[in-house]
């Protein structure tokens, strides 16, 4: 599903992402795990095409050239990205935005735009899910969420959206159990063999409600060790020094 | 032959800059400049030019002339008008080439839509003069029209007796090069209320004042929008005096600015010695979406009473980058995310249409001009 090969990324002219390769085959799940500063929503960034990044090398998704493409053209293709800090915007509704969004990646698919009884019911049902209040589709996008509503949102657009490829930098930051288990069974109700995800996480938690294939260890922008997920589980019982060190 | 006078206008607006202190009458004295030159000369052109009534003061709904469809209410008079023209130097001079002011007299409650269509002439002055009487409340809509050649010089002087309410909504259609400097004086007694909303974004030349006097308890709400593109330049300026205990104004503009663009937001808001729990605001924000456009803004509060609130505040910025990476991050356009994040921008001062009615007018309009 998504091939990348010796992939460069900076950010504000300083080298994040040095020599990166990394596969994620269909249905695959991903776990990125670093300290801080070692270039991991970095690398979530540059695959979904953020203004803020400068990538070269390759990047295959879909058969597609990742890194020609726009982050707007790269969303249509099925890329969506839970942002660590979803960004405020003051005066558009979360209804409006979720629907336009919907409507404008089937536009540029061809596609019939969705109706608004269907989107409607759709919504409801997917809130129902997650728990979610509704109150927060009347008001500005993330515009006064607590930290879970704003990770549940970023969860329902994904959710809406129904992408491909998921990018979830810390989606876990910040929730309790409640949330994190509302987060986790939003991400698990999108999971089949044609949905790929890479997590970028601090913590294990998550993935004991989140099966991940690999955990990849990403050290000073280079992918240094990759395991199961019991490498998670190592990292938060050893910590990163011991653990790089025995290997 | 008329004097291509919107061109030399528009061409030095760009000279206008926030005041020194010793400039107080600053985008006046710019103005009077031009005027002293070319502006005498256009009337001394002018000074036979007979005017018919019919076409200088056109009353249109939807298109047809309503002057016969106004309510039995409604009184319409023309005589000659001593409004204070001091804020306005172009009515001052032009007053005398407007022998037939129109006014209406409005005593029951009603919602009137004034068409006023200048496009026919080009050189045109106008005074629309609006009493409501005591406790009546009015909806009016008004639409100005000019020519590609039209200079348009309009003053309404607008009188609300006690615990009359009106809901006043301008917007104009002119066409790019027309130049209009509109002023209106509105006069609220003991108990009035008027919430203004105007729109200004089509012509190349705009200069829109309000001057507002408030009495006891009246209560001014303005909400002022500006979009402007290309070369034009618009000024909005109000002078507001709180004249009288509990009286209210609230003054917001938000300004979009495009290409080379600018735009002018001088707001004064005096209260008076003697007045008590008086409440006044006044925001002015604006957004640049070129590196050319400018906006001069100075809200200016003037306040001589010890008990009362009142604040005042500026803002320019450009689109947020980080909220248009977020709508396109989700598959949406970069032109529609601009789209999105300036019409949630101006939707604030959307919000001051209260009238459903004349919100639907000014989208329209708006989508007519941006679509």
């Amino acid at each position: 599903m998504l091939t990348i090969k010796d992939l460069e990324v900076s950010i504000a002219g300083k080298e994040v992402i040095k020599n990166l390769d990394l596969e994620v085959k269909p249905g695959e799940a991903h776990v990125i795990m670093g300290l801080n500063g070692t270039g991991k929503s970095t690398l979530l960034k540059a695959i979904s095409g953020s203004h803020e990044t400068s990538a070269k090398g390759k990047m295959n998704f879909l058969g597609n050239d990742l890194l020609s493409m726009s982050a707007d053209e790269r969303a249509v293709e099925g890329v969506f990205m839970s942002f660590q800090n979803p960004i405020e915007i003051p005066g558009v509704n979360t209804i409006y935005f979720l629907k336009t969004a919907i409507n404008e990646q089937r536009k540029s698919r061809q596609e019939e735009e969705l109706s608004s009884p269907v989107f409607m019911k759709e919504l409801q049902e997917k809130m129902n899910f997650l728990e979610i209040d509704k109150s927060i589709l009347q008001r500005s996008v993330n515009v006064g969420f607590s930290g879970g509503e704003k990770k549940k949102s970023e969860i329902l657009q994904m959710m809406m959206l129904k992408p491909k490829l998921i990018l979830l930098d810390e989606i876990d930051s910040g929730l309790d159990i409640d949330a994190l288990k509302s987060v986790a069974k939003g991400i698990n109700a999108l999971r089949d063999a044609n949905t790929s995800l890479i997590i970028v996480t601090h913590y294990n938690r998550l993935l004991e409600y989140v099966k991940a294939d690999y955990v990849h260890i990403l050290h000073e922008g280079k992918i240094i060790k990759t395991g199961d997920s019991s490498l998670a589980k190592e990292l938060e019982d050893r910590g990163y020094e011991n653990v790089l060190s025995s290997s | 032959m008329f004097y291509p006078l919107h061109k030399l206008l528009s061409g030095s607006t760009h000279l206008l800059r926030l005041p020194s202190k010793k400039e107080e009458k600053w985008q006046f004295s710019k103005l009077a400049r031009y005027m002293d030159k070319e502006y005498q000369n256009i009337i001394k052109s002018d000074e036979n030019k007979t005017y018919d009534e019919e076409k200088d003061f056109l009353l249109l709904q939807d298109g047809q002339l309503i002057k016969e469809n106004l309510p039995s209410t409604v009184h319409i008079n023309k005589h000659t008008l001593s409004c204070e023209l001091e804020y306005n130097p172009f009515a001052k001079l032009a007053s005398c080439l407007a022998p037939y002011p129109l006014e209406l007299n409005i005593f029951e409650d009603a919602e009137l839509h004034l068409y006023l269509d200048y496009s026919q002439n080009n050189f045109i002055n106008s005074h629309l003069n609006i009493i409501l009487q005591e406790g009546v409340k009015a909806k009016i809509y008004i639409v100005f029209e000019g020519g590609e050649e039209s200079f348009i010089s309009h003053n309404s002087h607008i009188k609300l007796e006690k615990n009359a309410e009106l809901v006043l909504t301008q917007v104009q259609r002119l066409s790019t090069k027309a130049v209009l400097i509109s002023q209106d004086c509105l006069h609220l007694h003991e108990g009035a209320s008027v919430q203004k909303f105007c729109l200004l974004f089509s012509g190349e030349y705009l200069h829109h004042f309000v001057n507002a006097d408030l009495h006891h308890k009246s209560e001014l709400d303005i909400g002022a929008l500006l979009l402007s593109q290309e070369e034009q330049n618009f000024i909005f300026s109000c002078d507001i005096n709180h004249l009288a205990d509990r009286s209210k104004s609230h003054l917001l503009s938000k300004q979009v600015l495009k290409d080379k663009s600018s735009c002018v937001f001088d707001a004064n808001t005096k209260i008076d010695n003697n007045t008590k729990l008086c409440e006044a605001t006044q925001g002015s924000h604006a957004l640049l979406l070129s590196e050319q456009a400018q906006i001069h803004a100075k809200p200016h509060l003037e306040i001589y009473s010890d008990d009362l609130s009142a604040s005042h505040g500026s803002t320019v910025g450009a689109l947020d980058e980080d909220a248009s990476a977020y709508l396109i991050s989700r598959g949406i356009s970069p032109a529609k995310a601009k789209s999105i994040l300036v019409t949630a921008f101006v939707q604030e001062t959307l919000d001051k249409l209260a009238l459903t009615s004349h919100k639907q007018k000014v989208l329209e309009v708006l989508g007519e001009a941006y679509e």
